[in-house]
């Protein structure tokens, strides 16, 4: 198609357009001021907008090395957090066998509860190697009906030693249990083994 | 903008970082309550423990019962001593596959008075089967003033024949029982062992 053969009012359009439109002398600095008089708009409150929004970061060596040494302390906090605090370590896990007739044993969850009878006494707490001989950890709870103080708690499949400490004072081991022999404290302590799935 | 918001992260990371050993000291000291010279006598047994591949919580778990009964320093340090001798000649008798258990139960059964060489008649006549529970049980009897002789042979004996941990903790219970009704503990064991039954043939029982 040769430009005699277009249509004449498209010649028109073309030839108006190819005109140069004289803006004057004055016309990018009027550009410039009615961009400045345009409000800047506001960016959406978001609380944590600031965190989210998308920038470069430059930052120098030293605190580059502060971030890393932070991230190495989470580190830290979180595998103290996961250990266990009662001194046993991870390998040191216990495989016996063996449970207390008398006592309820589950197959996931080893809840067993502790029975005594001391009808005299006001206070009764429970200690052993499950809550590191603490009297005030475990505290018993004495039955409606009188001088019976139960508490059930969870302990690990294994062999556990354990005491009763009436009234804060006077330690005694659990009338119901196999003894553990007396080493040189004073009181014989209780055993107690937990299986890993029926009762004996 | 960008450096301020990277300062502050930083610093609140250098926080942590300088934090976090402080953080983590606050975990419970396992053997806190032992004035210094006892301290570093555990911490030692400790040590020697880790060394020989020796569970470690059991001394832990005397130390803090001594502390928890008010014991003098020198009194525990000394206690968790004899646990830690204890522990070392069971593993010795039971040998390095003896669990954890076994070597408690083994240790509170030398303890009681049994001589290792009684230990190890337990451990060979069923070898591979765990013996906390006849242990357990052996330690108990001879607290309750059962002689030392009679029960090593009357557990031997039902271990060998055959009795499962549900025998041995029926036995205990009954011969409990009849103490307590005042029958003598050597008594008590032996009409007790009768009423278990033989499980193995005769020509096995020691």
């Amino acid at each position: 198609m040769t430009d005699s053969e277009r249509d004449p009012y498209v010649e028109w359009i073309a030839q108006e357009a190819r005109r140069p439109v004289d803006l004057g002398g004055d016309a990018r600095a009027r550009l410039l001021a009615a961009i400045r008089r345009t409000p800047v708009p506001a960016r959406p409150r978001h609380p944590f907008g600031w965190l989210l929004a998308p920038r470069p970061v430059a930052m120098s060596p030293l605190v580059g090395a502060a971030l890393a040494a932070g991230l190495v302390g989470i580190g830290v906090l979180f595998g103290v957090s996961t250990n266990r605090r009662d001194g046993r370590a991870p390998t040191e896990q216990p495989t016996a066998v063996a449970a207390k007739a008398q006592l309820p044993v589950h197959d996931t969850i080893h809840e067993v509860k502790f029975v005594v009878v001391a009808p005299q006494a006001s206070h009764v707490a429970l200690v052993g190697d499950f809550n590191n001989w603490n009297p005030s950890a475990t505290p018993m709870t004495r039955t409606p009906t009188g001088g019976t103080w139960s508490v059930s708690v969870h302990l690990d499949p294994g062999r556990h030693v354990y005491a009763y400490v009436v009234d804060g004072k006077q330690w005694m081991a659990d009338p119901s249990a196999p003894l553990a022999p007396e080493d040189g404290f004073g009181v014989p302590n209780s055993v107690v083994l937990v299986n890993r799935g029926a009762a004996l | 903008m960008n450096g301020r918001i990277t300062r502050r992260l930083a610093a609140a990371l250098a926080f942590v970082a300088l934090a976090a050993p402080a953080l983590a000291q606050q975990d419970p000291d396992p053997i806190a309550g032992l004035d210094p010279a006892s301290r570093h006598a555990v911490e030692a047994l400790l040590d020697s423990a880790r060394a020989e591949g020796l569970p470690t919580q059991p001394l832990i778990s005397k130390t803090q019962e001594g502390v928890s009964k008010h014991a003098p320093g020198k009194l525990i340090a000394s206690v968790v001593r004899t646990v830690f001798l204890s522990l070392r000649e069971a593993r010795t008798t039971l040998g390095p596959l003896a669990t954890r258990d076994e070597l408690t139960a083994a240790a509170g059964a030398l303890q009681a008075g049994i001589p290792s060489a009684a230990i190890a008649d337990l451990r060979d006549a069923r070898r591979g089967k765990p013996v906390t529970v006849p242990l357990v049980v052996l330690a108990d009897l001879v607290t309750r003033g059962v002689p030392r002789d009679t029960a090593s042979r009357a557990i031997l004996q039902l271990w060998a024949g055959g009795a499962g941990d549900a025998d041995f903790l029926g036995l205990w219970r009954g011969v409990e029982q009849d103490i307590v009704s005042g029958a003598a503990p050597a008594d008590a064991l032996l009409t007790r062992a009768r009423e278990i039954p033989v499980r193995l043939p005769p020509s096995k029982i020691p």
